[in-house]
């Protein structure tokens, strides 16, 4: 199939997690050096929060890929809503015990006091959208991690369930908690240009000067999920009048008037 | 499914929506400062007129003080004379400048008139209208009153040279024209900024009695503006009361270490400043 350059840029900006599409952003190394630092320490939940949208998920896929060839670590992106169901997943995956029936809390309690670490680095379980566990969930599983045994780190939304979450549940147990935020201006136009060049689409990534930058900001507010959206709307009507009227697209500047119909179509503006 | 008509429409209504929104803004402070312009002339209107009458008590207290006083009225009446030329031609003002004592009897009703010409300059001749009756029921009054002190004026007063005279007047409307705005001002906000101004503009008027005034409201706004001390103690010396001028400052001098003070001090112990 044909390189077109306006069709690849948009799929740039589908709204996956994948961790080969990880950008490098000063923020985010900075935070995710902690993060890994704090793995290490003697700490029994770490828990990670920020809005919808500011990349916690990518964060923890690719702490989880980093990780995977020195520790014993394992991500569930969903959440396993059913008790018995998580438990079983938890001792398949750290002692990889298969169970066929129900396993409740207490048995699978016994189970992890009765085993001896294999050396001295702890197991580690990354929590995606941790929200949604209930808070009888969240009671069982700070308990598990008051044996030393495993690890959790816990990505959730910032809801104000979740602080209550925090609140009740990890005041004193939560050693370390990281905040992720949305982009600054600057962070977006690193975002935005080394997302297109790593799909080999300079001319475009050209296109975007500090002006649209910061009309992309203040649409989006710097939310990655929401600029993804945007961009992706974006490229999708180039995409358009590049087939239907080719003269009405300048192809070395994005314009302004494209990038707010965009904003139209994804909703992020009103009109 | 993109339908880009539809998007285009929508963007154009979008960037119009908002260049009507920042166009209704626009409007909305001219508006507003149209209202403002107009109700604070109508303000400074009502205002003026009191002021006249203070002006007035004022005048005809300090006559009795100084000649300086004395010449400065007459200056006033020269500029009345001339406004009114303007204004509707009146033939017994007009007759001669030597035959000046003919004209003293309505002297003191020219000077009403020229404290109300100042608003003639800053105001809207609709608004002018209405208030004008009031104010001529007002000058009325004040002329009997005031005869009597002006018959002493009168005989006192000193023949001067009218072309030096004419100069002096059109400088005097200017600032007295100023005063009153900014009296009307400072009245409203009190800001001791407004009445410092006020003080420095009577000194330099050499009305010494109003600048020692002013000097002393600002004074009792703000006691740390430096300035305010040294108007006080100017004035006190050009109203011959050099040892409370000397008193005063050194006073200040003690508490702020001015050395603006302190110079002024020098100059007063010395008679450098008379
Ligand atoms: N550092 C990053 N590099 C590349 N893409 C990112 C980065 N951070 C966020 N994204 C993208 O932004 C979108 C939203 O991020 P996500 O991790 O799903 O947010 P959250 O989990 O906080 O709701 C995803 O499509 C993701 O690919
Ligand atoms: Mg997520």
């Amino acid at each position: 199939m044909e390189f077109n350059i306006y069709e690849s840029s948009r799929d740039v900006f589908l709204d996956t997690v994948n961790t080969k599409d990880y950008i490098q952003l000063d923020r985010v190394s900075n935070i995710y050096q902690s993060l890994k630092d704090s793995i290490t320490k003697p700490l029994k939940m770490i828990l990670l929060y920020g809005k919808p949208g500011t990349g916690k998920s990518m964060f923890l896929t690719k702490l989880h890929d980093s990780l995977l060839s020195s520790h014993a670590a394992h991500l569930y992106s969903t959440p396993i809503l059913d008790e018995s169901e998580f438990f079983k997943t938890l001792a398949q995956d750290l002692y990889g015990m298969e169970y066929s029936g129900e396993l409740n809390f207490t048995q699978f309690m016994k189970v992890v006091n009765n085993k001896e670490l294999n050396g001295p680095v702890i197991p580690l379980i990354l929590l995606d959208e941790a929200q949604l566990y209930s808070s009888s969930m969240m009671e069982k599983i700070r308990l598990l991690s008051d044996t030393r045994k495993v690890k959790f780190i816990i990505a959730l939304h910032k809801t104000e369930k979740e602080d209550l979450i925090a609140k009740e549940h990890f005041q004193t147990r939560i050693w370390e908690s990281i905040k992720l935020e949305n982009a600054s201006t600057t962070e977006l136009m690193i975002y935005i240009q080394k997302k297109l060049m790593k799909a080999n689409c300079l001319d475009t990534a050209n296109m975007f000067s500090i002006k649209s930058i910061n009309l992309i900001h203040k649409i989006t507010d710097g939310n990655y999920r929401d600029t993804n959206k945007l961009m992706y709307t974006l490229f999708d009507i180039y995409l358009h009048y590049q087939q239907n009227n080719p003269n009405q697209i300048n192809g070395s500047q994005v314009s302004n008037k494209i990038i707010e119909m965009s904003a139209i179509h994804t909703g992020l503006i009103n009109a | 499914m993109l339908n880009i008509n539809d998007l285009e429409i929508r963007q154009k209504n979008y960037k119009l929506k908002s260049y009507i929104r920042y166009f209704m803004i626009f409007i909305i402070l001219i508006i507003i400062s149209i209202f403002a312009v107009f109700l604070f002339n109508y303000n400074s209107v009502s205002t003026v007129d009191t002021n006249t009458n203070i002006l007035k008590n004022k005048e005809s207290s300090l006559t009795q003080d100084t000649k300086i006083k004395k010449q400065e009225t007459a200056e006033h009446s020269n500029i009345i004379k001339k406004e009114i030329t303007i204004d509707k031609p009146q033939e017994e003002v007009i007759i001669t400048k030597e035959e000046k004592l003919k004209l003293f009897p309505s002297l003191d009703f020219i000077r009403k008139i020229q404290s109300s010409t100042l608003n003639y300059y800053e105001d809207n001749t609709n608004i002018q209208k209405s208030v004008t009756k009031k104010e001529i029921s007002i000058e009325k009054k004040k002329t009997i009153i005031s005869e009597a002190s002006e018959e002493k004026k009168v005989v006192e007063k000193p023949i001067l040279p009218i072309e030096t005279k004419n100069i002096i007047n059109i400088k005097r409307k200017n600032s007295n024209d100023d005063i009153g705005h900014v009296i009307t001002r400072f009245k409203v906000n009190n800001n001791p900024a407004l009445s410092l101004f006020i003080a420095k503009k009577y000194y330099q008027l050499k009305e010494y009695e109003n600048a020692y005034n002013y000097a002393l409201i600002t004074n009792e706004i703000n006691n740390n503006i430096e300035a305010s001390w040294i108007i006080f103690a100017k004035s006190l010396v050009k109203l011959k009361k050099k040892d409370m001028a000397i008193k005063t400052l050194k006073r200040y001098i003690n508490y702020s270490h001015s050395s603006q003070a302190k110079l002024l001090l020098n100059e007063i112990l010395t008679g450098k400043f008379k």
